[in-house]
Order: C-alpha cells, then structure tokens, then sequence
C-alpha cells in the first residue's frame, strides 16, 4: 500500500462518491498536475482542461488508480502526461502511441509507476540534481521526449544529430537518472 | 529492438518514456503483453524512473478560479456545493445537525420578541414561551457543547491514530534505510573482498606462469648437462682407449724383438709405410705421404696369411692431423698367421672384403 493516510482515506471516499474527498485531493495536488501540464502545453487554458479531464477521470473511474502499485500523485502525472501529449499531437494530427494508451487504458490499470517515495521533497530533489549533473546534449534528449513527447527519430531529425547518438545519449541520462532515483530509494531495480 | 540473448528487452526507460518507434513499441508491448515476470518488473521500474521527470516543471499556480470550473466541470457546483470548499481537516466528521439547533433556537427567540411586543395582552404567555426557549436553547447549546467536544474528541482520536500510524511508517522507512545501508556495506566490503581475491589469484597465476617456465628452463638446462656429461663420458672413454692404445704402441716399440718391414709403394702413389710388430705385443703401421682421399673414403690394412692369396681386412688407418696414417693392431691369431700387409683406398661405397685401390704393399 502506497501513499500518504491521509491520501488513502480520501480515495476512500472519492470510490464512496463523497465530492469534498476528492476537491481536497484536487486541492493537495491539482497544482503540480497543472505546473506540469503547463509545462508540456505551454498554455494556461488547455493545461487547465487537462487537469479537469485528469480528475474527471479519478472521479469517473477511481478503480483505474491501485493504491497497490503507486502513489495517487504518480498515477496523476502519468494521465495529465498522456492527456497533455496528446492535446499536443492533435495540433500536429498525431494520434497517442500504444505507452500511453498502456499506461492510461484498461491494460495499464496494473502499471501506476511504483515510485513508494514520489511525494518525497528529496525524491523530487534529487531528480532535479541527477539531471543538473546531466551533460546538457543528454539532459536536452531526455526533455524533449518527456515534455515534447517526441521519439527518438524525432529528436534526431529536431536536433539533426544521428539517430544513434541521441539512443546513446538517452539510454545514458536515464541509466544515471534511475540511479540517483535508486540511492535515494525513490526506485528499487 | 531485439531481445537480449535471456529473451528480455532492456530499453524499458525509452520504452516508457514513449521516446520509441512503433515498430519497437508494438513488439515490445506484445512481449509484456505475454506475460514476462522479468519484463514487466523492469517496465514498471522505468515508469518510476519516468515519472520521477514530472517533478521537474517548474512550480506554476492554478488560475483563478480553477477550482470553482473544476466543481462545475465535475456537477458539483449547482447540487448544494457552491459553498466555500472545506478544508480536509474540517470536513472530516462534520454535520449538518451541529448547526440546526442554532437555528431552530435563534427563530424561536425572535419570534417570541416580536410576539411580545405587539401583542401586550399575552405578554405573560409570551414571556413564558421566551423563558421555554431560553430553556431550550441552553439545552441545545449543552447538547450542541457535548457533541462539539465528542466530534472534537473523535477527530483527535483519529488525528493521534493518524500520526501514530505516520510514526510508525517513518520508523519502519527508517529501520529499512538503515538495513539498505547495512546490506550496501556488506555488499562493499563483499565485492572488495572478491577483487582482492582475483588479485591474488592473478598474482598466483603468473607466479605459477613464472614457475612453469623456470621449470621449463631448468629441464632444458638438465637435458644439456646430460648431454655434455655423456659426451664427456665418451671423451673420457675414448681417451681412455687411445691412452691405452699408445701405451701398447710404445711398449710395442720399445720390445727388444721387434721385427719391422718396410710396405711398397703400388703404382704411381708416393706414398710410404713401415709395420713394426712382434707376435705377443702387436702390430703397429706407420704410413706417410698418403694421397688425398676421396669424401667419405678411408686407408684399409689388409693381412695376407698363410696358404691364401686373398687378403684380409684389419681395419681403418687413424689420419693424424700432420697426415701420418697410424693403426695398432693387438696380439691374436690374425697377427701370427700375417704373411704380408696391404694399405688400400676405399670409397665410401667399399666393402671389407674386397680390398679397394692398392696404395703400398709388402708381399712374401
């Protein structure tokens, strides 16, 4: 069982259908949703939107969220994300690829990141601090597939690199990042 | 994208963080989808990895008024929600009751003002009515002071519980870090141990590398020692038999009855020799001016004998290096039956039973 009593009692009641569980839940973390719908979107109004939907849904379909293998604020970045992106591809007509519908669809309801200590200030911390100490061509990579939601091929052709060199780019960032997420327990492999 | 040779895909932190191609992603999701215990643990673990990068947007506030559009977005404004939002400490065990009897008491009080002052002639009744509420409302204030206190009693019951149990996961979190700590240090000290050990075994490899070719080096010295130890052998024999010899050639020159006979020269060859001999001390040939021999080829002695014309072979004349030709031969039956001796040239081709190309001669 993952997140905070107070958390868990509130989805508690947002499954029993009481309103005022789930605004003081919209309150507790509606605004990191926001700030990173904002930061995808680039845009107020939409980001706004997205944070609706995401909470639409937690109250619409709160059995998506398995307190068993997450934390509720990991399981909100992950929906505002795949929402956020794809608000951003159908600028582009760019339909969600299959992550996302995993992680948002039926076949994901499993699959909440697992991160026990998300919520943990020094978690997000040391997030910060990994990809400060990433030189700034891997940190650039990681960003725009995160933010942009761009693939590899993608970012190849946005920062005309070869496509091998932004793989190994990636593939490093993330192997440091995953393991100053492991030191500060934030991961467990 | 292809597995590794244990059949598990490795790229799960691209593949969560959706940076992937189709192709890549639709085979990859296939494989999850089939079931893969190791697979599906390490996508999970990259989707933390992954969500951990939402916690680097910047702070940005909610809009104004978001959470009254959240509400109507939701149904809740316009169903008896439009109130100010509780906070989640206050909504916790709140009623509705608790405010009814404030209520109720105050209408009861203004009405029975309002009734006694326009109405005069029922003061009294009304005053009574007043002291009844007045009753009423104490009795409702007590009632309401004994439900606040058991609201806020059971409130601070499940706030204690609240932190006991946040106390308790703080300790359980803590013990596990410290045994993460403990087990990372038993790790440490483990993989050092480990690294010593293959530096040791290293060490002892070439050690024994090392030892391996002394050995190697020391066989080869042995096997040439043996060598030269036989050879030194058969110097030593050789030398043996040649100071024997000699010494049987000096005795043999220096017997009082020593006969001697000079051997011929045969056909054109310049050559010259001498037998000296005595019947129980040997034969000794001196030969001189030999002409050159061919490769491989050699001066023979052959003995005439009584009652036969065919020679005999004796042996090899010795060259010396002033080119004297030398030969003992000892005391026997061959030596008493000499009836004339015979130095020939043998190619390497010659046989000891034909005497080759006659060099000198002497011939009863």
């Amino acid at each position: 069982m993952c997140g905070t009593m107070e958390e868990r009692v509130l989805m508690e009641r947002v499954r029993n259908r009481d309103a005022d569980a789930l605004m003081a839940l919209y309150r507790m973390h509606g605004p990191r949703v926001y700030s990173l719908s904002y930061r995808i979107l680039r845009d107020s109004r939409t980001a706004e939107e997205v944070v609706q939907d995401t909470f639409w849904k937690l109250w619409h379909r709160p059995e998506l969220f398995d307190p068993q293998r997450g934390v509720l604020i990991a399981w909100l970045y992950a929906v505002s994300r795949n929402l956020a992106l794809d608000h951003k591809r159908r600028e582009n007509r760019r339909p969600l690829e299959s992550v996302v519908n995993t992680i948002d669809g039926q076949a994901g309801e499993a699959r909440v990141p697992e991160m026990a200590a998300m919520s943990d200030p020094f978690v997000a911390s040391a997030v910060r601090e990994a990809m400060d100490s990433l030189p700034s061509e891997q940190r650039r990579v990681i960003e725009l597939a995160y933010f942009d939601g761009l693939t590899q091929r993608e970012i190849s052709g946005r920062l005309g690199t070869a496509l091998g060199t932004i793989k190994t780019r990636m593939r490093l960032g993330l192997s440091k990042l995953r393991e100053a997420m492991r030191n500060h327990g934030a991961v467990k492999r | 994208m292809t597995p590794n040779n244990r059949n598990h895909y490795e790229d799960w932190d691209q593949f969560a963080l959706g940076a992937l191609e189709k192709e890549a992603e639709r085979e990859m999701a296939a494989h999850l989808a089939s079931g893969c215990e190791i697979c599906q643990q390490d996508f999970q673990a990259a989707q933390a990895v992954v969500a951990g990068l939402a916690t680097l947007s910047p702070d940005e506030p909610l809009p104004e008024g978001a959470e009254m559009r959240m509400r109507k977005r939701l149904g809740f404004a316009g169903e008896g929600w439009t109130k100010a939002p509780a906070p989640i400490s206050s909504a916790v065990g709140r009623k509705m009751w608790t405010v009814v009897p404030w209520a109720l008491a105050a209408a009861c009080l203004v009405a029975a003002v309002g009734l006694g002052v326009s109405l005069s002639h029922k003061q009294r009744e009304l005053q009574d009515q007043a002291q009844q509420n007045a009753a009423e409302r104490l009795r409702l204030q007590e009632q309401l002071q004994v439900s606040s206190k058991t609201s806020g009693d059971t409130r601070g019951a499940q706030a204690t519980e609240l932190q006991n149990t946040i106390k308790g996961l703080r300790q359980e979190l803590q013990a596990a870090q410290a045994a993460k700590l403990e087990a990372d240090q038993e790790l440490k000290a483990a993989r050092a141990q480990v690294t010593d050990a293959q530096a040791r075994v290293k060490e002892l490899d070439a050690n024994l590398k090392e030892a391996e070719a002394g050995r190697s080096r020391a066989e080869e010295a042995l096997s040439g020692a043996h060598l030269q130890l036989a050879r030194a052998q058969a110097d030593s024999s050789r030398l043996a038999e040649i100071t024997t010899q000699n010494d049987r050639m000096i005795a043999l020159l220096e017997s009082s009855g020593l006969s001697q006979l000079d051997l011929k020269p045969a056909g054109s060859a310049q050559a010259s020799a001498r037998v000296f001999w005595q019947d129980d001390r040997g034969l000794l040939l001196v030969a001189r001016d030999l002409p050159a021999l061919p490769e491989n080829g050699s001066y023979q002695l052959w003995f005439y004998r009584k009652g036969t014309l065919s020679a005999v072979n004796v042996g090899v004349v010795q060259l010396q290096r002033s080119g004297t030709g030398l030969l003992f031969v000892p005391p026997g039956p061959a030596l008493l039956a000499m009836t004339g001796a015979l130095v020939t040239k043998e190619s390497e081709s010659g046989s000891v039973l034909t005497p080759g190309q006659e060099i000198l001669k002497v011939k009863p």
